[in-house]
């Protein structure tokens, strides 16, 4: 009996002495961020998580959240889930207010149900898996992306209204959940507008494909070229799916959801053009827009040395942002009230774009994103296209 | 739908399974050992065309050389990489008497190791290089469209089954192989370097490999750290319905998986084809069943390589 109490003691004082030194001090408010920076998710966290860090400086300058100044405490969870789950709860411990989660639900969900579990607010910031969104972890848990299948209907309704184009021929990538949602939207969207018989001809892949050979014949079969095609995908499956098919002598426009952003496939494709896809802002060699957005990269430039390769790493700072401005309005970290005030958000105008919230829905479903076309290699913003409008809308 | 492009678009992966399904295959015939790491000596081959950056935009390295002076060079860097392996993973084990499955968890090792280097020198992102634009072009003969590339990788992969055969049986160092193969210990009491032999056929390996990094790389211009396992998994599954041990059997059985898979999906009714490769494995399945020593093994199947 002895023996146990000392053992227990024991090990309550290494409990206290190893957590001492990270826990939160009275003048500070910790936020986590349990995601990758090695391992294969560290393309995709990367860029965020350090987004994240500007907008706590950002906060800092300013003379902090409430009082307190902020800290973004970040564990590198190596693209594992285990040592996701375990990261998140070393944060939850260390008292964080806030879980900043991976840009990929499978990735990030282990850390999304340890922060539910411990009711503190979890945001992912690009993972657009709509299971982020819809409480199937629970009400803590909320993305700033924008819901795959909305972003693919975004996509056709632009092509459909602005360009005009009245036939379509779909590609879906099935190996990955965010491509068969982008080309589901894509098509309720398009035979909304044109009519059942607009999408000339479906047709799938696999992203490690080595050859689309047999796709290409089959669209070539149909012995007239379609206005457009959506190829729902992520590199590298997409550069090669579109170095074959422009290789075949198609050359009719491709367009594509948030998965065709960043440069760098484009050398897989040389000459690229008549591409077009869509993101949250502007990627780097792309000018952006949106003042807000421009002073962003510049301060990221400044911090990193370079600008986010991908268009998607602003939505990491909206995670701060978003939870910053709840708990501003609130007046209090509790999560229950910042959860609140999050569920108001009415096209709340943040870094990321146009934020919408419900006490149902925690992903965007209706928000701007910008359209960007590429012509011989060279990107070039068209605007951000609002669903809503039909239009490419200004709110800066 | 014409029959011909059918063909022809079966033949454009075929050519390339047949590649890989050969340089696995010249290995499980001269050690008995499955290479699961060929696929990620392609993947080196690949990468090697690029400057080893963690940035997201890739500049050619080894890609941006002449044209001579770039085949030249990855087959001089993969086939370095098959040299180390085997003298730094294998030989030790061989040497040891370590049996088949040894080698294959070894060269599971190996493969992971390759990759992590590469994840942690380029990063996951995948990137991308354009080599030998000119043959991304198509021909089209009678109304058939055909892909340079794939023209050139089933020469290429013709070309060097011949070589390969050839060198094998009437060079000094080729019968060399074949002696070590059959007989390690006896090779080596009747004055073979065995070990010499050994390395010699990695080496060659490593030649087939760079030559699919290359064509894989002008056909997809792409590059990702994970791209060489399905290869190998497609290359071993080549030479076990090809036959094993059997070079000849290695390349048709990697051209029937490709093009078995390529007719799938292109008959597939479309909800199906999704679940292509479900009905790929399903009929290597039914084609074990029946030819349990491999579709193209003939009589002299005694023999290793």
């Amino acid at each position: 009996m002895r023996s146990l109490n000392l053992h227990s003691m024991l090990l309550g004082i290494a409990g206290i002495v190893l957590a001492s030194p990270t826990l939160a001090a009275d003048d500070e408010v910790l936020i986590g961020a349990p995601t990758s920076f090695s391992g294969w998710m560290a393309a995709f966290d990367t860029s965020p998580t350090r987004a994240a860090e500007i907008a706590v400086d950002d906060i800092n300058a300013k003379g902090g959240l409430l009082g307190k100044k902020v800290r973004l405490v970040h564990i590198d969870t190596k693209t594992d889930p285990a040592e996701t789950s375990k990261a998140a709860q070393a944060l939850v411990r260390q008292g964080a207010k806030m879980i900043m989660t991976a840009c990929d639900f499978d990735s990030g969900a282990p850390a999304a149900l340890v922060a539910q579990a411990a009711s503190v607010i979890a945001i992912s910031s690009c993972g657009a898996d709509m299971k982020y969104g819809n409480m199937t972890i629970g009400n803590d848990v909320f993305t700033m992306a924008t819901d795959a299948e909305a972003t693919g209907r975004t996509i056709a309704d632009w092509g459909a209204k602005k360009k005009g184009w009245k036939t379509a021929y779909v590609l879906t990538d099935t190996f990955i959940e965010y491509d068969k949602s982008l080309c589901r939207g894509f098509l309720s969207r398009w035979k909304e507008l044109n009519g059942d018989q607009s999408i000339v001809l479906e047709d799938s892949f696999k992203n490690a494909d080595v050859s689309v050979a047999s796709q290409i014949s089959r669209y070539k079969d149909l012995g007239k070229p379609a206005d457009a095609m959506i190829i729902c995908s992520v590199p590298p499956g997409l550069a090669s799916a579109i170095r074959q098919f422009r290789s075949a002598g198609v050359e009719i426009p491709i367009l594509e959801g948030t998965g065709g952003d960043g440069s760098a496939w484009h050398s897989a494709v040389p000459g690229l053009s008549n591409f077009y896809y869509l993101n949250y802002s502007a990627d780097a060699g792309v000018t952006e827009p949106r003042p807000d957005a421009e002073a962003f990269f510049k301060a990221y430039e400044k911090k990193y040395n370079e600008r986010p390769g991908s268009g998607q790493g602003i939505t990491g700072y909206s995670v701060v942002q978003a939870w910053a401005k709840a708990v501003e309005r609130a007046g209090s970290f509790d999560t229950d009230k910042v959860r609140g005030e999050m569920e108001k958000f009415t096209d709340e105008p943040l870094l990321a774009g146009l934020t919408t919230f419900t006490p149902k829905l925690h992903t965007n479903v209706n928000r701007p994103m910008l359209i960007i076309s590429v012509m011989d290699s060279k990107p070039v913003p068209l605007g951000y296209y609002d669903i809503r409008k039909g239009d490419f809308v200004t709110w800066w | 739908m014409n029959i011909v492009q059918l063909l022809v678009d079966a033949a454009s992966l075929g050519s390339q399974y047949a590649l890989v399904a050969l340089g696995i295959g010249l290995v499980f015939g001269v050690m008995r050992m499955i290479n699961f790491a060929h696929g990620d000596l392609i993947m080196i081959g690949a990468y090697a065309l690029v400057v080893p950056t963690a940035a997201d935009l890739a500049a050619p390295l080894i890609g941006a050389w002449p044209f001579p002076l770039l085949i030249a060079g990855i087959l001089c860097v993969v086939t370095l990489v098959a040299l180390a392996t085997e003298r730094f993973a294998f030989r030790a084990l061989r040497k040891r008497g370590a049996d088949g499955s040894t080698l294959l968890i070894s060269s599971f090792a190996v493969s992971y190791l390759i990759q992590s280097l590469v994840l942690f020198i380029h990063t996951g992102r995948p990137k991308s290089v354009s080599i030998f634009g000119a043959l991304t072009q198509q021909v089209t003969i009678h109304g058939v469209r055909v892909g340079l590339v794939d023209i050139v990788t089933i020469i290429v992969t013709i070309l060097l089954l011949l070589g390969l055969s050839l060198y094998l049986r009437r060079s000094r160092a080729g019968i060399e192989i074949r002696a070590a193969a059959e007989d390690f210990t006896m090779a080596r009491m009747l004055g073979v370097r065995a070990d010499r032999a050994i390395a010699l056929a990695f080496g060659l390996s490593g030649i087939l490999a760079a030559a699919v990094s290359l064509l894989y790389v002008a056909k997809t211009g792409v590059l990702d750290f994970r791209m060489g396992v399905p290869l190998a998994i497609a290359g071993f599954v080549g030479t076990v319905i090809g036959g094993m041990g059997s070079l000849p059997g290695a390349v048709l059985g990697g051209f029937s998986l490709g093009a078995a898979s390529m007719l799938l999906q292109a008959l597939l009714p479309a909800e199906l084809r999704p679940a292509r490769d479900a009905f790929v494995y399903g009929l290597v399945i039914v084609v074990l069943l029946f030819r349990p020593q491999g579709l193209f093994v003939t009589g002299n199947a005694g023999e290793r390589i």
